[in-house]
């Protein structure tokens, strides 16, 4: 379990060299890619939804019992078929040239490709689930994450998956950047790509069709009750929003639509 | 009978309390204490920049870091001005200890005191700092006011600023000068895209949807 601090913003792709540029100069690194393929499972069985519609018997009573969205997550790497290190992916994200890369992703052209595939064709998996983010007035979002590690192979994720009790809701793949500021805040620059499988090919798509980047800047802490690492994590976060503030606008998110709680309608 | 001088509030010491009358006269107290109230200064300020590297998990913000050192070596070179200046007072005056100093228990710092040749570190950092010179080919010693001496010197900085902004990142950032010729067209290190795409729309998706998608699934 992990406190996540987080503040986003939204970059325009017009601006997205300047703050990339402007990011090098006040972290005083090279960026990192940020590269990761998401799948969201959703329950087999909707209990609010069974509930709601008097389906099952009224006598338990299924209120106490919150079902959420499940987010398998991986890293991967570009890599060309044939060669057998994967390529280096930051000039090819600093390139900016989305079409190029659903092209090349779609076709085949380039596979997506785990860094630490064992022998056995398995990869590792961060199972997450998370909470809605806490309400009330603050100075940052702060949500709670829980996430465990699972090694599987690729087919046999699916099965896994349905032995749980959940089926695949959508993959999508995150494309982006990542700085850490001042040792303690990481900053992360990406853009998401829908991915869709469903006829035998992969079809990419990016979510938004004015390729905004989206950013989002954010402190784990590793406990909620540890109010001075909290409170400090908080104050990091204000440092950097008030550093960028004529560049960035760090705001906090919508707790409402981070919300991967199951609801009774369908 | 002749009365022992009269001690402070009239009170009569004994005579063999009275602490042995020494000559002063000749110790360069002002030239020492100036020295002494800069020593502690720079003590004090290189205290405090510690204590603050040492503090944090992480090293403070380099405004903080930037303003100590400037502090730090301007201290330095008001001292080394300062005993520059009294290089002949001191220099001549030879440091002995009284009668009543208790030798025995205070080897360590009595040797300390004493002690004239530099501790093993600060040779070390002299030799490192003359091989420094030697390598720049410059004679620091002759204080003249040597024009091609000069000239020797700033072109050796330069070349060592040279030297030393190729192991950073630096670009973006240019001199009136470097425009007007024209150097600011250098490709850029990480080969960003500099095109930009006009016809695209300047708004678009916004943080929230993209998260909603992200923790939803839902567009």
């Amino acid at each position: 379990m992990v406190q996540e601090l987080s503040l986003v913003s939204t970059i325009n792709k017009k601006e997205f060299n300047f703050v990339i540029n402007s990011l090098i100069a006040l972290t005083g690194q090279k960026p990192r890619s940020l590269t990761n393929e998401n799948i969201i499972y959703s329950p087999i069985i909707n209990l609010k939804y069974l509930q709601s519609k008097q389906a099952i018997n009224n006598s338990v009573n299924l209120n106490q019992i919150e079902q959420h969205l499940v987010k398998i997550r991986r890293s991967w790497q570009m890599y060309s078929p044939g060669k057998k290190n994967p390529n280096v992916v930051v000039n090819e994200i600093l390139s900016n040239d989305n079409q190029l890369f659903m092209k090349k992703v779609g076709a085949g052209d380039v596979k997506l490709g785990e860094r630490d595939t064992t022998n056995d064709g398995e990869n590792q998996y961060s199972f997450q689930i998370s909470d809605i983010p806490a309400a009330g007035k603050r100075k940052v979002s702060s949500q709670t994450i829980y996430e465990v590690n699972i090694k599987q192979s690729a087919t046999a994720l699916r099965s896994y998956m349905m032995n749980l009790g959940y089926v695949e809701k959508q993959r999508f793949l995150i494309k982006g950047l990542k700085f850490l500021y001042n040792g303690v805040v990481n900053i992360e620059i990406f853009q998401v790509f829908a991915i869709d499988a469903t006829d035998g090919k992969t079809v990419v798509q990016i979510i938004d069709g004015s390729e905004n980047w989206f950013l989002k800047a954010y402190v784990n802490v590793a406990k909620i009750t540890d109010i001075s690492l909290i409170n400090k994590a908080s104050s990091d976060l204000a440092l950097l929003q008030k550093n960028v503030g004529n560049l960035i606008k760090l705001k906090i998110p919508d707790r409402g639509l981070m919300d991967s709680r199951i609801n009774d309608n369908l | 009978m002749s009365q022992p001088p009269a001690g402070p509030r009239g009170i009569t010491p004994q005579a063999q309390q009275l602490p042995p009358q020494y000559d002063y006269s000749s110790v360069p107290i002002n030239e020492l204490e100036a020295t002494r109230i800069k020593l502690l200064s720079l003590t004090r300020s290189l205290h405090k920049l510690q204590h603050e590297i040492a503090q944090g998990a992480t090293l403070p913000r380099w405004e903080s870091l930037h303003s100590q050192y400037n502090v730090v070596i301007t201290q330095l070179s008001a001292i080394s001005a300062e005993i520059f200046q009294n290089y002949d007072t001191l220099a001549s005056r030879n440091v002995y200890p009284l009668n009543n100093f208790p030798v025995t228990q205070q080897e360590g710092l009595l040797t300390t005191l004493l002690r004239k040749k530099p501790s093993p570190e600060v040779t070390a950092w002299i030799e490192n700092a003359e091989e420094f010179i030697t390598k720049l080919g410059v004679d620091v010693t002759k204080h003249n006011d040597d024009d091609e001496d000069k000239e020797d010197f700033i072109e050796s900085c330069l070349e060592i600023m040279e030297k030393e902004k190729e192991n950073h990142n630096f670009f973006s950032v240019f001199t009136q000068q470097e425009i007007d010729n024209g150097l600011n067209q250098q490709p850029h290190p990480y080969k960003i895209n500099n095109k930009v795409d006009e016809d695209v729309p300047t708004m678009g998706m916004d943080v929230n949807q993209a998260l909603n998608f992200i923790y939803t699934g839902k567009l």
